[in-house]
């Protein structure tokens, strides 16, 4: 599935979630899971916030990493695919 | 990215840094229940905290790293606010678990419960029969409510978990409560382990298990032994702390009060006074208690039931007023539990 730049990205309904230090852990109530993100996955998962775009959040992590703005791209979509696929997010529209 | 096993490591990392990771709240202390072994004091006239108190608390505690809010009591249904304040709770992100005597849920409100997606709900179970259920309660029809209400919430896809406290007027029932949890569909948490018990109860000593039943408990169903079987065979870390009361775990009162968990019956401030960080960072109870470390404890150094005790210092600090002794009731069970696994201890 193709992430496309205008699409609004949402924690799932069922999720809760929480900044420790540098980690962010998020617990799937529907699934008894809880996942660990890393610094940057955790980033990505709380610009999830139900407002901002896809392109947003590309473009607010380009002010922060110095990184090809393609490269981003790749990095955001990639894991927002593997967030969704594990339930953390939903496409809200 | 880690699946759960990442958990472990996050329950160390919070009790090392002293982050409250979970928070027992009590939104009431009014009960529709008067169980015979219950450790609460008993009913209060005492103001409870309104949604709009919660809403500034969960704010702070958000800020302190909590991820888990327990919603209890009393009957924590019997706060007029209850379902509000759930909401705004899952709003604010945190995981939720409810702990209720089940009385009050109904179908539409089924609804509500399983619309907050919480990790689970705990309904209380005491034996397999009206009669002697409601005889605990003190309620009669509780034992149909409750059972009813646990169906209802499976039903609905609800995780529920049924808790029993295994004590001398219902440890016959057990075999019969595991087959009515299995039909349920719900988890079975037993534990004959007893905290002091409040006003609603003559006598505690009563309530326990004998040394014959506590073997007998532990022998009939070994994979029953929930958080003593976890335990087996772990070696004493003496720089550990002994639990997580005010490490990665603290407990809020209906009126704001602070306690380092829901049995130690000690206020260590009010949140209506001052701001949870303040509380949790300088209270002298708190900071006691986060420095203790097994290494501490000489009543338990070398101790060989180690693997098996689930020593509460809440107990020690109401049976001796302090913080280091032994736990007695918990060498009892340990006892018995490292006797039935076959060690010779
Ligand atoms: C205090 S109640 C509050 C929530 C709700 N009213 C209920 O009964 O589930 C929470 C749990 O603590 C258990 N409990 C109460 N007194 C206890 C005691 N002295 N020792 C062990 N568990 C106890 C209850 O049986 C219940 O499962
Ligand atoms: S155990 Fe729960 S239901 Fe029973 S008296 Fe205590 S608070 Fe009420
Ligand atoms: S069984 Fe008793 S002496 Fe041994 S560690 Fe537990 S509380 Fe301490």
């Amino acid at each position: 599935m193709k992430i496309e730049g205008t699409w609004i990205l949402a924690p799932n309904e069922a999720c809760a979630h929480q900044q420790i230090d540098d980690e962010t852990v998020v617990v799937q109530a529907d699934r008894g899971t809880a996942s660990v993100l890393n610094t940057i996955g955790g980033q990505i998962f709380s610009l999830c916030d139900g407002k901002a775009s896809v392109d947003e959040i590309v473009d607010q992590l380009d002010l922060e990493y110095d990184l090809e703005k393609s490269e981003i791209r790749q990095q955001v979509e990639q894991f927002a695919q593997d967030l969704m696929k594990q339930g953390l997010i939903r496409r809200l529209s | 990215m880690t699946q759960l096993s990442g958990l472990d490591r996050l329950m160390r990392k919070t009790m090392k840094k002293a982050i409250p990771l979970s928070a027992h709240i009590m939104v009431t202390d009014r009960c529709n229940e008067r169980c015979t072994h219950c450790y609460l004091p008993g009913q209060s006239k005492k103001k409870i905290l309104a949604l709009a108190n919660y809403q500034k608390i969960f704010t702070q505690l958000r800020q302190a790293g909590t991820l888990l809010l327990t919603l209890s009591g009393g009957e924590p249904l019997l706060h007029p606010e209850f379902f509000a304040i759930a909401a705004q709770a899952r709003k604010d992100a945190f995981a939720i678990r409810i702990y209720t005597n089940g009385l009050l849920i109904n179908e539409q409100n089924t609804r509500k419960i399983r619309d907050l997606h919480p990790i689970e709900v705990c309904l209380s179970l005491y034996a397999a029969h009206a009669s002697a259920h409601d005889s605990i309660t003190q309620v009669p029809g509780s034992f149909q409510k409750t059972t009813s209400a646990a169906q209802t919430l499976a039903q609905a896809g609800v995780p529920v978990k049924l808790k029993t406290p295994v004590m001398h007027g219902n440890f016959k029932d057990l075999p019969q409560i595991r087959s009515l949890a299995q039909q349920i569909g719900a988890e079975l948490q037993e534990s004959p382990y007893l905290y002091p018990p409040g006003s609603n109860c003559a006598n505690a000593s009563q309530l326990c298990l004998s040394k014959e039943n506590l073997l007998d408990f532990f022998s009939t169903k070994p994979d029953s032994h929930g958080k003593f079987r976890l335990q087996r065979d772990r070696t004493m870390d003496v720089n550990q702390h002994p639990c997580g009361a005010a490490n990665n775990y603290v407990a809020i009162g209906c009126d704001g009060n602070v306690f380092p968990c829901p049995m130690f019956e000690q206020p260590v401030g009010n949140l209506l006074e001052e701001s949870f960080l303040t509380i949790w960072n300088q209270a002298p109870l708190l900071q006691e208690l986060r420095s203790l470390s097994w290494g501490d404890i000489d009543a338990c150094l070398d101790c060989k039931l180690y693997s098996y005790c689930q020593r509460c210092v809440a107990s020690v600090f109401a049976s001796t007023g302090g913080l280091t002794a032994a736990d007695q009731q918990a060498c009892k069970i340990a006892e018995a539990c490292a006797q039935s696994a076959g060690k010779n201890v």
